[in-house]
C-alpha cells in the first residue's frame, strides 16, 4: 500500500512537477502462491496494489533477496513483539488482513533500470514500513544516470 | 585553470568565449559524473546491491506467472446473487520478459510480496 501511495502522490499524476519522483518508471508486483488464499489476493490488487501482478512459484526473486525469514529462531518474545508491531502499524492504516498462506519467506522491493538490471535492492524488515525516503533517492539516482547517459551521447554526436 | 589575464573566477569578469581545451572539460564532467554516482550511492546507501544480488541472474530464466485478480459477480445453485473473487492466470513468462514488459522510460519498481493477505 505504501508503494501504491507513493505513486500516487509521486508518479507521473502528481500536481508539480518537482513532486514526479516516480515519473518514468512502472511498478509491478510478485507473489509467491495462487489457489491459496485467492481472495486476499483480489482485494490486495484491487484496493491496495493496482498493478500488474505475477506469481514467482519458484521463488527466484526471493532468493535474489536473500530468502530470508521472517523468523529465523523465533522465541515467545520475538513472535510477540513482531506480531504486535505489525498488527500496530496494519491496523492504523485500516487495512484488513488475514494469516494464510506462506508468510514466513520475506520480501522486499527491487529497482531495476531500463534495460532490466537490478540497481537497489530493499530486504523487507518486519513490521517496519517502506524506505520512502531512500526510494526516492535510489530513483532520483537512477533519473540523473539516464539524464547523464542521453546528454554524453548528444555530446558525443556533436563531437 | 582561469580565464585568461585575469587570474579571477569570479562571473563579472569571464569572458563568454570558451577558453578550457576540450581535455579539461571533458575531464571535469567525468569525475562530476562519478561524484554524482558516489553520492547516489552513499545517499541510498541501504538500498545497495549486495554481491551475492549482483551475481544472481538465475531469476531472469525462471517462470513468472502473469496473474489477473478480480470479483466476478455470481449466483449460487441457491440463485441467491454474489461475488466471487477470482484468480485467473494469463500467461507464462520468464523473469526478464516480466520486467521488459513493465519497465518505463527510466526503469521499474517491483515489491515482492510476502503475504498478499
Amino acid at each position: 500500500m505504501t508503494l501504491a501511495a507513493l505513486a500516487a502522490m509521486y508518479g507521473g499524476d502528481a500536481s508539480s512537477e518537482e513532486d514526479r519522483h516516480l515519473k518514468g518508471f512502472r511498478i509491478f508486483g510478485v507473489v509467491k502462491e495462487t489457489n491459496v488464499d485467492d481472495e486476499g489476493l483480489v482485494d490486495f490488487g484491487s484496493r491496495y496494489f493496482p498493478f500488474p501482478l505475477y506469481c514467482d512459484q519458484s521463488y527466484s526473486l526471493y532468493q535474489f533477496l536473500g530468502s530470508h525469514k521472517a523468523f529465523e529462531i523465533p522465541s515467545l518474545w520475538t513472535l510477540l513483539t513482531t506480531f504486535l508491531d505489525a498488527w500496530k502499524r496494519i491496523s492504523s492504516k485500516g487495512i484488513s488482513w488475514n494469516l494464510k498462506g506462506e508468510g514466513l519467506i520475506k520480501g522486499g522491493l527491487i529497482i531495476f533500470d531500463r534495460k532490466g538490471i537490478p540497481k537497489y535492492a530493499y530486504k523487507e524488515t518486519m513490521g517496519e514500513d517502506l524506505p520512502v525516503q531512500e526510494i526516492v533517492l535510489a530513483v532520483q539516482a537512477m533519473r540523473r544516470e539516464t539524464l547523464d547517459a542521453g546528454h554524453n551521447k548528444v555530446l558525443a554526436a556533436q563531437q | 585553470m582561469t580565464v585568461a589575464g585575469t587570474g579571477d573566477a569570479s562571473g563579472a569578469q569571464i569572458c563568454s568565449a570558451p577558453l578550457f581545451p576540450k581535455e579539461v572539460t571533458r575531464s571535469v564532467k567525468k569525475q562530476m559524473l562519478h561524484f554524482k554516482e558516489q553520492a547516489a550511492a552513499t545517499c541510498a546507501s541501504s538500498l545497495t546491491l549486495t554481491k551475492s544480488m549482483l551475481h544472481d541472474t538465475a531469476w531472469k530464466q525462471q517462470a513468472m506467472i502473469e496473474l489477473k485478480a478480480m470479483e466476478e459477480s455470481s449466483s449460487s445453485p441457491d440463485d441467491s446473487p454474489g461475488n466471487s473473487k477470482v484468480v485467473q492466470e494469463i500467461d507464462v513468462l520468464t523473469g526478464r520478459e516480466m520486467v521488459q514488459n513493465n519497465t518505463g522510460e527510466i526503469g521499474s519498481i517491483c515489491l515482492v510480496v510476502r503475504r498478499p493477505g
